[in-house]
């Protein structure tokens, strides 16, 4: 295992974003582009090709490298906005694309081989052959890990493999199949993986009835929340579903991920970089976090004590905040 | 980048003067305002006419009127209508602190969304929508509103100034008297809470009653 920097790698979901989170201290951002070749096609986000432009000579002109979002999977028969997407990225001088497709990634190698590859969260590469598949194929050299691994099972990996890796810092906790779970499709019937969003934003309703406010997907009722109770974001894996007469979280709680009170052992581990998750979040959201891991980091490099969970449980969903799968005691 | 936590000078102005002008006087200040970001924030303009057309009621808690923002074509158009208006094809509702919060880039709605401090019907998409094309420019009501004023800009800074003052210090004299009239300890259990925890165990009843009701009736029918 070998100790080194650890990397922060920032959400940018719109340009403004992108400089706030250079400013605030991102070592890396990542950003996507306007349309379903990335897993946050939300209205009004992401960067059209003049803005990720203007994005790179920004943040390279303060030594942040900026990395391409292109982790959605093509349709069959329409790749073309997937190409489109890696010409672009290469073409606006970004530092990687993340990539989840094999078909994506081979156009991505074979067009612009210098074009440094990382493998999207998306490929769900859990373990070591999968990783080097992907390593021996198409020359990746960053994996973003699941949300699924303990600290233990990341430095176990890293050992394997020697390949760099990312991890999720903070953020939402997974459904535990990652670029696997087609959940929401079956209520809106657009899939997430091509569409680019787990709950879009067309099919997502909020009505207030009785002091209570329900919110729905594509018609069903996925929670209700009483008055002054935490709100939860209506995806399918967070819904509160009725069974035995009772209401209860039967996938996942509403609760955030964080990792600050645990980066010594990421560290440890030999991870390479950590990620903040929220291109779809704002950039007041992306000032605070960001500030606070930069703090958080350049004290560990200092030497100096670990930082508790507390500071941004107010920017989690549910007001709450957990280690994940990292602390994981159920094997 | 930490972000400037501090309310910004036009609140009160705004708060203040939306509270006692008229309705066309407010509506001509507001349509004056889009008028400067057209010249100011051009980008924010032509991405709001490319949203799904849509008319979006922004209703601020503590304000009288509420604003009609029509996106999704060009040109988009704001104007002041009568709170209980309705009609509109997604609403937006908080307090004007937290909008102008919210506009200047200075809160994070999700965050809000959790604690329940934002509230939204309607349409989502143009919502979302709405809030990220906003996100993407960093505005200043401030200066917009400033700008509106020209050679008076110092006075009305002066003036806002003022009313900020005086309104933070009827706040600071109402929570005395909350506090006051609730002490701590003595806190009133939330009705609304409690009706809407009874109604729940009252369907869920209902339903389990219901099918016990249809195996008795099944048995009945079985032992006949």
């Amino acid at each position: 295992m070998s100790v080194r920097y650890l990397e922060l790698v920032c959400p940018a979901g719109t340009p403004a974003a992108l400089r706030t989170a250079v400013e605030s201290g991102a070592d890396t951002v990542y950003c996507g582009f306007r349309d379903c070749t990335n897993a946050r096609n939300y209205p009004g986000l992401n960067l059209d090709f003049d803005e990720l432009r203007e994005g790179v000579a920004f943040a390279h002109a303060r030594d942040c490298k900026v990395l391409v979002a292109i982790n959605t999977f093509p349709r069959a028969g329409a790749e073309a906005p997937w190409h489109r997407a890696v010409d672009q990225a290469a073409a606006a001088g970004a530092d990687a694309v993340i990539l989840a497709d094999l078909g994506v990634l081979d156009y991505a190698t074979r067009a612009h081989p210098q074009l440094r590859r990382h493998l999207s969260v998306q490929a769900s590469a859990a373990n070591a052959p999968s990783i080097r598949f992907y390593q021996e194929l198409f020359d990746v050299r960053r994996v973003v890990l699941p949300r699924v691994l303990s600290v233990d099972e990341v430095a176990e990996l890293i050992d394997e493999t020697g390949i760099e890796t990312e991890v999720f810092a903070f953020g939402s906790v997974g459904p535990m199949s990652e670029g696997r779970c087609f959940l929401s499709s079956y209520l809106t019937g657009l899939s997430p993986t091509s569409e680019g969003a787990c709950a879009p934003a067309s099919h997502v309703a909020y009505e207030e009835a009785g002091g209570r406010v329900n919110s729905r997907l594509g018609g069903v009722t996925l929670n209700s929340f009483a008055r002054g109770e935490p709100a939860a974001y209506p995806t399918p894996c967070k819904g509160r579903y009725v069974t035995h007469g009772r209401a209860s979280y039967l996938f996942e709680e509403p609760v955030g991920l964080n990792a600050i009170s645990i980066l010594p052992g990421l560290k440890q581990a030999g991870v390479t970089a950590l990620k903040i998750e929220g291109r779809q979040r704002s950039r007041a959201y992306v000032a605070e976090v960001v500030a606070t891991f930069r703090r958080a980091l350049d004290a560990l490099d200092r030497g100096e004590a670990v930082t508790p969970l507390g500071a941004l449980s107010g920017s989690t969903e549910g007001g709450k905040e957990t280690h994940g799968a990292y602390g994981k005691g159920w094997r | 980048m930490p972000m400037d936590t501090a309310h910004p000078l036009p609140l009160a102005l705004l708060r203040g003067a939306a509270t006692v002008m008229p309705e066309p006087a407010l509506s001509a200040i507001a349509d004056a305002v889009l008028r400067g970001l057209r010249k100011t924030h051009p980008k924010l303009l032509r991405n709001l006419a490319t949203l799904d057309a849509a008319v979006v009621h922004v209703a601020a808690d503590d304000l009288p009127y509420r604003f009609a923002l029509e996106v999704g074509r060009e040109p988009v158009t704001i104007r002041i209508v009568e709170r209980n208006v309705t009609g509109a094809d997604a609403e937006i509702r908080a307090t004007v602190a937290t909008l102008v919060d919210l506009v200047e880039g200075r809160i994070d709605s999700d965050t809000l969304f959790f604690r329940r401090d934002l509230r939204i019907t309607g349409n989502t998409s143009v919502v979302v929508g709405l809030r990220n094309v906003l996100d993407r420019e960093e505005l200043s009501l401030a200066s917009e509103l400033e700008a509106l004023c020209g050679p008076l800009a110092k006075p009305a800074r002066r003036l806002a100034r003022t009313l900020e003052r005086v309104a933070d210090a009827a706040g600071r004299r109402l929570a005395s008297m909350h506090r006051t009239l609730h002490p701590p300890g003595a806190e009133q259990q939330d009705l609304s809470s409690e009706i809407d925890r009874c109604h729940s165990e009252i369907a869920a009843l209902t339903a389990r009653l219901g099918a016990l009701e249809s195996r008795l009736k099944r048995r009945a029918d079985k032992l006949a």
